[in-house]
């Protein structure tokens, strides 16, 4: 995709940032809190990981029964990068017991 | 238009999406209704996903597809969007598709023989929405609930091999397992008093005739009253999901957060109370990774303050201790081992500490973490333990 295009898609769909959002606004729904929610963008060979870690309290929630809802998520997370030309995929977790003790 | 949207989700994976839209005559108040089946729920997250519609409803829509998947309700949850009709059509919640599926199913003569005749007219498509849908549905009449109506995910729901035997029966007579159980007062109570009953989770032992024994299983149930012209009730609408699942799994789930809070709680009682220094240190990158106060000061690090931090860039270092580590990641339990830091004691002299060194494999047998304990031991005792 040429730059020009590329501009024109993230002007009409939104950038990674949208997709952020979205997922941000579905944990809430699920009763993830969202002021102990961090979002981090990172980039590897051509894939962009978006990481999203929760607190362990609502680590169960966003998993879901067998990890269906987790799974979903990743599906949205994907399907959402290919409006806007870029391989999203979705890393789940829980923020560290150690680091907050 | 303003349209109304639910899912539910069916114990084969399957999704089933409903909506209400306005009629596209305008001299006609009743909605139409869509009825649309989707394999698998991530089937219509990727067409909402890709589908041009304003965010603010993609998320509507979005969470509540997830959320009937991971915590269905009853009644459903009924989102309003405001869509056009390309947008409906692309999400595949247009009547019109449902129709032509329906229509197509109305030219089949087999089928138009098994229609009761309550359901002639335009009821027919309602009776084999009803009949075909995996939701488990049952409609009861007069006092006594006599079935008049149960399609075949009820008849399996209820652990029977068909509906001949329940069919046209008081509900005393067609599942007299259920005497003793809430069920029959709950029914009654709706009668009487029109008010819907929702059940969640509600326990109930039912005769499976293929087993031949009666099962404990767990349901979601909703008894709605049904009511005639004149705003009587006349009888009960069921419509009821099996959670019994659910409810196992949550109750292990359960029962494993319990168990896991109680070690939570040991271990912070550990690093809390004991007298002694603790510190949890990655291997490879001797980054901190917990450490209490005591160890802190051993460290000569403000309390907590060094949780984050690489060992080998604190500041006072502690060489002797960083050499067990090294020790310590190639596999080597280090024990009873003094040593002495960069911080001074009251005397101007060396504080010195016992320590030792557990290295703690991860699941594939590789040392990923270190766990550490040091207890501070008098200046005056140089060959203390060593």
């Amino acid at each position: 995709m040429s730059d020009v295009a590329a501009v024109s898609v993230l002007r009409k769909f939104g950038g990674i940032e949208e997709i952020e959002a979205t997922l941000l606004e579905l944990l809430r729904r699920f009763g993830v809190k969202p002021d102990l929610t961090t979002t981090k963008t990172l980039h590897e060979s051509g894939t962009t990981v978006l990481l999203v870690t929760v607190a362990p309290g609502d680590f169960s929630k966003v998993l879901g029964n067998e990890g269906r809802t987790a799974r979903s998520l990743r599906v949205l997370t994907r399907t959402l990068g290919t409006r806007i030309g870029l391989h999203v995929e979705l890393e789940l977790a829980v923020e560290s017991q150690v680091s907050r003790l | 238009m303003i349209a109304k949207v639910a899912f539910l989700h069916t114990s084969d994976e399957r999704l089933i999406a409903l909506s209400e839209l306005p009629s596209n005559d305008p001299k006609v108040c009743d909605p139409r209704f869509s009825l649309t089946t989707f394999d698998h729920e991530n089937t219509f997250i990727k067409l909402a996903a890709l589908a041009d519609i304003p965010q603010e409803t993609k998320v509507d829509i979005l969470a509540a597809v997830l959320l009937s998947v991971a915590q269905p309700v009853f009644p459903h949850r009924w989102v309003e969007v405001n869509l056009s009709d390309a947008a409906m059509a692309s999400l595949r919640l247009d009547a019109e598709s449902v129709q032509a599926e329906l229509v197509k199913d109305c030219d089949d003569d087999e089928f138009e023989e098994d229609i009761p005749s309550a359901f002639q007219g335009k009821a027919e498509q309602f009776y084999r929405f009803l009949m075909q849908a995996p939701t488990p549905f049952v409609m009861m009449s007069g006092p006594e609930h006599r079935i008049d109506f149960i399609n075949p995910a009820y008849v399996k729901l209820i652990g029977r091999l068909g509906s001949d035997t329940v069919l046209g029966k008081p509900i005393r007579e067609a599942l007299p397992e259920l005497r003793g159980q809430p069920f029959y007062g709950l029914l009654d109570r709706v009668y009487r008093t029109g008010v819907p009953y929702v059940g969640l989770e509600v326990q109930a032992n039912l005769m499976s005739e293929a087993k031949g024994e009666v099962q404990e299983c767990f349901f979601d149930f909703i008894y709605h009253p049904l009511r005639d012209e004149m705003g009587a009730v006349s009888g009960i609408m069921v419509q009821a999901t099996e959670v019994t699942e659910r409810v196992i799994s949550r109750a292990a789930l359960n029962s494993r957060e319990d168990k896991l809070y109680d070690q939570w709680q040991e271990l912070e009682a550990i690093y809390k109370f004991a007298p002694v220094g603790v510190i949890l240190i990655e291997t490879g990158t001797l980054k901190i990774l917990r450490m209490n106060e005591i160890q802190s000061e051993f460290m000569g690090q403000p309390s907590l303050e060094g949780e984050g931090k690489v060992v080998t860039q604190l500041d006072p270092r502690v060489p002797a201790f960083e050499s067990l580590l090294e020790r310590a990641s190639q596999g080597e339990s280090i024990r009873n081992t003094v040593i002495e830091t960069g911080v001074v004691g009251p005397g101007q002299q060396q504080r010195r500490w016992l320590v030792n060194i557990v290295p703690l494999p991860d699941k594939v047998g590789e040392i990923g973490k270190l766990y550490a304990i040091s207890l501070e031991v008098p200046p005056a005792s140089p060959s203390f333990l060593n």
